[in-house]
């Protein structure tokens, strides 16, 4: 990281002992910290990168209001699991296209690590993943779910992911019909 | 953004996300997750998934390069659907292992695929139901050869030694059931195969394959359809049969239209059934004048013979014309078809296929 030779001699000491750290501390919305490899975050995450380059990382923990503990540390866990991986121009997968994207199938221990957790967990790792801009986790974590839609009907799926119907009657009525070919063969 | 951790909802997941699922899902899911509630379904119309009923568009000819590339290979594979609204993008769906080598049909919501022992199965994309059909050993012209392991090794079809996989991708031309097997009821899978000579049918329950009819002579079975209880064949030269296929005499054929000699190479011949009672015989022959020189003339059959259609008898219908199924289809259930058009995915008979490469490369589209 490159000093800022404008500032005070302390502060230069400062950042050059925070560039030197190779962990970060992240801080749960209820306050539990978590140490994660600063390569990695950086690596991972658009805005832990943007947070470390910017030099807001706070030693004392950078606060994640919007990040559950439970989440973070799956998040954290993920990092670190990652740091002494592939190099990140491997994962990179473009943008929104139906199926023409590449996407690199998960690795067997991506596949492994989202497969043990349960769907609130789940739910709030993909979250997490989608605010901290970890393109590549929200990338393992969404073929995981979409994994969990195949085969199933609409009805399966408000099932397995506890979705509320919010159809009107006519709505659901005429969704029926419009799917009838597919799904409830009439 | 609310509290992560307190009770949450998969249906307001951040629209990024909702994209970023859609996007891995094939088509049958993304169907499915575009009903799922009001949500998802806006995220769903939003990234273009057709939520209106309509034909898809299968293709495997990336499939066949791949193959070709790769030699022979077992895995799952995935072909591309397309919906005519939107044919820039493509929908993956991913067939069981060993089950996918070609498709020869395609029924009430199911597939009639030919497997990698050439054998036929039914499959349902949505359900991921699938049925196997008696093998092919059953037709007295092909029998399996063993090794000394007593494993299959090649099948011997008419004094010719086959690839197992390969013999099915030409032995069957084209597959059309009476009703859908889901149902549970009584279903009849009719086949022309065999370089189109020959017609067959199985019943559901029944585990032998019977061979209705061979033709002798130049002419060929070009299309067959199920319409009001009945199975119709027409062939190359125009003759229509239809068949009867009950449980005391078997199939029973009648001659409906005699053939007709034709002047100039026809490119395709096929049977619809409409919703109003009428079957349909189209057939697409070049002529000068026409676009791409492909004219189409419409005929409903009926016990004394062809007659012209007056075109105010599908006013409101679209036509399409399809190498697995063929089918005529009212506008107004299907709103964004166009009416009085025939959808053309470029299919040609056997005979003509050789003179018509020469002539053009790449048909389709909608024709009025």
């Amino acid at each position: 990281m490159e000093v800022d030779k404008g500032k005070g001699e302390a502060e230069e000491t400062r950042k050059v002992a925070e560039a030197d750290r190779d962990t970060v501390t992240l801080k749960s919305s209820d306050g539990k910290l978590f140490e994660v490899s600063k390569e990695a975050a950086a690596r991972l995450s658009t805005v832990l990168a943007g947070m470390i380059a910017g030099g807001s990382i706070d030693d004392n923990g950078t606060d994640l209001k919007q990040i559950g503990s439970e989440a973070l540390e799956n998040v954290v866990d993920y990092c670190n699991k990652h740091a002494n991986s592939i190099p990140s121009a491997a994962l990179i997968s473009s943008s929104i296209s139906f199926n023409t994207a590449p996407f690199k199938e998960p690795e067997e221990w991506e596949r492994k690590f989202v497969d043990r957790l349960s769907h609130d967990a789940l739910f709030d790792l993909v979250e997490a993943a989608n605010f901290l801009g970890m393109e590549r986790l929200l990338d393992v974590t969404c073929h995981k779910i979409s994994e969990m839609m195949k085969g199933k009907s609409p009805d399966q799926i408000r099932e397995v992911f506890n979705i509320k119907n919010d159809y009107t009657k006519e709505e659901l009525e005429e969704i029926r019909q419009e799917l009838a070919w597919a799904f409830y063969d009439d | 953004m609310a509290g992560l951790s307190s009770d949450p909802s998969w249906s307001d997941l951040p629209v990024d996300v909702l994209l970023c699922i859609l996007d891995r899902l094939e088509l049958p899911p993304a169907l499915a997750f575009a009903s799922v509630c009001t949500t998802w379904r806006s995220t769903a119309l939003a990234a273009g998934v057709p939520c209106c009923s309509g034909p898809w568009l299968m293709t495997w000819a990336d499939l066949l390069e791949e193959r070709e590339k790769q030699g022979r290979s077992s895995s799952a594979v995935t072909c591309n659907f397309y919906h005519l609204l939107d044919v820039d993008k493509a929908y993956g769906v991913t067939f069981p292992q060993g089950c996918f080598v070609a498709c020869c049909g395609a029924s009430h919501g199911w597939l009639v695929l030919v497997n990698e022992l050439s054998n036929l199965v039914l499959y349902n994309p949505f359900t991921t139901a699938i049925i196997h059909l008696p093998p092919i050993t059953d037709f007295a012209c092909v029998n399996a050869v063993y090794g000394n392991e007593g494993n299959l090794e090649h099948y011997l079809e008419t004094g010719k030694l086959h690839e197992i996989t390969s013999l099915g991708t030409w032995f069957y031309q084209k597959a059309v059931l009476s009703c859908s097997p889901s149902k549970g009821g009584d279903y009849v899978v009719m086949i022309i195969h065999r370089d189109n000579d020959w017609l067959s049918f199985v019943k559901s329950g029944q585990s032998k394959w019977q061979v209705a009819s061979i033709i002798v002579g130049r002419d060929r079975y070009a299309d067959c359809a199920y319409h009001y209880g009945r199975f119709y064949a027409v062939t190359f030269h125009g003759m229509v049969e239809q068949w009867d296929i009950d449980d005391l005499n078997g199939a029973t054929r009648k001659v409906v239209v005699t053939a007709e000699i034709h002047m100039g190479p026809i490119l395709s011949r096929h049977l619809l059934s409409t919703s109003w009672g009428d079957l349909l015989q189209v057939h697409a022959h070049l002529e000068v004048g026409y676009p791409d020189r492909i004219r189409f003339q419409i005929h409903k059959v009926s016990q004394d013979g062809c007659k012209k259609l007056p075109r105010k008898d599908f006013v409101d219908h679209a036509l399409f014309l399809g190498l697995n199924h063929s089918a005529c289809l009212p506008t107004k259930k299907f709103p964004k078809l166009r009416a009085q058009c025939i959808y053309y995915s470029a299919p040609w008979m056997v005979i003509t296929f050789e003179f018509i490469r020469r002539l053009h490369h790449g048909w389709g589209g909608v024709r009025t």
